[in-house]
């Protein structure tokens, strides 16, 4: 699975680079699961951290996940295998880059696939605060290899 | 295996496989073994030529049970191991025309053994194990064995004396999609003799608390704005028929191994879940037909 979280972390950053990129993102997103990312308007659905891999696409119109992916993806991405408090945080961030239209904050994704066999994966999230606001994230992902 | 309450997993695919090594799961073709097959609904022609069932129960093929009871594995995330040892089991009973006789449940073999001796790191805590790893320890002695060995130390791998018996299996078959799992089920596979299958399915919250019997299909309900239906991960199943006789009812029956009485009790260990042909775009997924699903065959 490294390559596969590495593949992701990859396809991950590159949505999230400031610009053209967070923008395309920030709006597909906000499309899906609502201004503020928790599904609150008709026909969207609130946004968790796996989903949003697998079927929003980047500005190339590629999926973070490849399909024959998905069920791999979605799986180690679930509670058993991911820290939920972890996931929370994960979501929160993103939530909070993603529901800012046209001021999107950008996040920088780092893949740490170290941890021992059988141990859940986790996240770090570390907002950058200048002058007191957020002005973006770095997320470090721990996870098998 | 006794399951203790509250349950806090049910199984997990894996990737790190186990301590020893193991045999090289195979793709070879299955030489056929003969044996007696009972449409149980009319049946259609398929693109392979082979009249397919529109529904077939490995619990009933004419009267005749091939599938053993159902198991519990407790509070041990060794779902793999319960889900390939019930399909090498009515596999067994299947591909030798062993139907479950009265006040018998033949073949007993041990989850245990396959689990604590073979599986990953970790154990009951373990975070996954994909049937694939689990199978290449069943191709010779050291795999599936009867359970008399689990007397008193069930959850331990105990080292095995002369009198062990051991049932190894020749092939499994990776197969590719939902009218492959029906043509090996129903027995109308150009590939193998039939069986059950294993099924890996991505599990979410509301499947622990489904109580659907065998008269409603399972579904992966969608989040509401006051609840998160989440997914939990991995739950691997021994799939042993299928029914296709309503469209828009279309479902696996699932042997699951989380014991009879508390879990879906009216359903006694078993549960239907929804195909995925058909699925609307928005309908979440289980993956059980389009991800990692196995036959095997019996040396």
């Amino acid at each position: 699975m490294a390559s596969s979280w590495q593949n992701v972390g990859h396809q991950m950053n590159a949505m999230f680079l400031p610009g053209t990129n967070i923008t395309d993102t920030g709006r597909k997103f906000r499309a899906k699961h609502g201004h503020d990312g928790r599904g609150s308007a008709a026909g969207t659905k609130a946004y968790k951290f796996g989903e949003f891999a697998v079927d929003v696409l980047d500005v190339g119109g590629n999926r973070a996940v490849a399909t024959h992916h998905e069920a791999k993806w979605l799986i180690d991405t679930g509670t058993r295998h991911f820290d939920q408090n972890s996931l929370v945080a994960l979501e929160n961030a993103i939530i909070d880059s993603l529901t800012r239209p046209g001021a999107e904050l950008p996040i920088q994704f780092h893949i740490d696939s170290t941890r021992p066999p059988g141990s859940k994966a986790t996240a770090d999230v570390v907002p950058t605060i200048v002058n007191g606001q957020v002005t973006g994230y770095t997320i470090t992902i721990h996870c098998v290899p | 295996m006794r399951r203790s309450s509250p349950r806090k997993s049910s199984s997990r695919p894996a990737k790190k496989a186990a301590s020893r090594p193991a045999k090289k799961v195979s793709s070879r073709p299955a030489k056929k073994a003969a044996v007696s097959r009972r449409k149980a609904a009319p049946a259609k022609r398929q693109a392979g030529g082979r009249a397919l069932p529109k529904a077939f129960d490995l619990r009933d093929v004419g009267g005749k049970n091939y599938i053993t009871s159902v198991k519990d594995q407790a509070d041990c995330n060794s779902c793999t191991a319960f889900a390939v040892v019930a399909t090498i089991e009515g596999s067994y009973n299947r591909q030798k025309n062993r139907p479950i006789q009265p006040g018998a449940d033949t073949p007993g073999f041990s989850e245990a053994q396959l689990f604590f001796c073979n599986g990953p790191p970790g154990g009951c805590s373990c975070h996954a194990w994909y049937p694939e790893q689990a199978l290449s320890f069943c191709f010779s002695p050291g795999g599936v064995t009867d359970r008399s060995n689990n007397d008193g130390t069930p959850r331990q791998c105990k080292t095995p004396d002369g009198s062990w018996n051991w049932t190894t299996i020749r092939d499994a078959r990776r197969l590719r999609d939902a009218t492959e799992m029906k043509r090996w089920i129903s027995g109308k596979s150009p590939d193998g003799p039939g069986g059950p299958v294993i099924a890996v399915m991505l599990e979410y919250a509301d499947l622990r608390l489904w109580k659907g019997g065998e008269s409603k299909t399972y579904s992966p309900a969608q989040d509401t704005p006051d609840a998160i239906n989440w997914r939990i991960g991995g739950h691997v199943v021994s799939v042993v028929g299928y029914d296709d006789t309503k469209a828009r009812d279309q479902f696996w029956i699932c042997k699951n191994s989380w014991g009879t009485t508390e879990w879906n009790p009216a359903g006694k260990g078993y549960f239907r879940v929804k195909q995925e042909t058909g699925l609307g775009p928005r309908a979440r997924k289980t993956y059980i037909d389009s991800f990692d699903m196995w036959g095997v065959v019996l040396a």
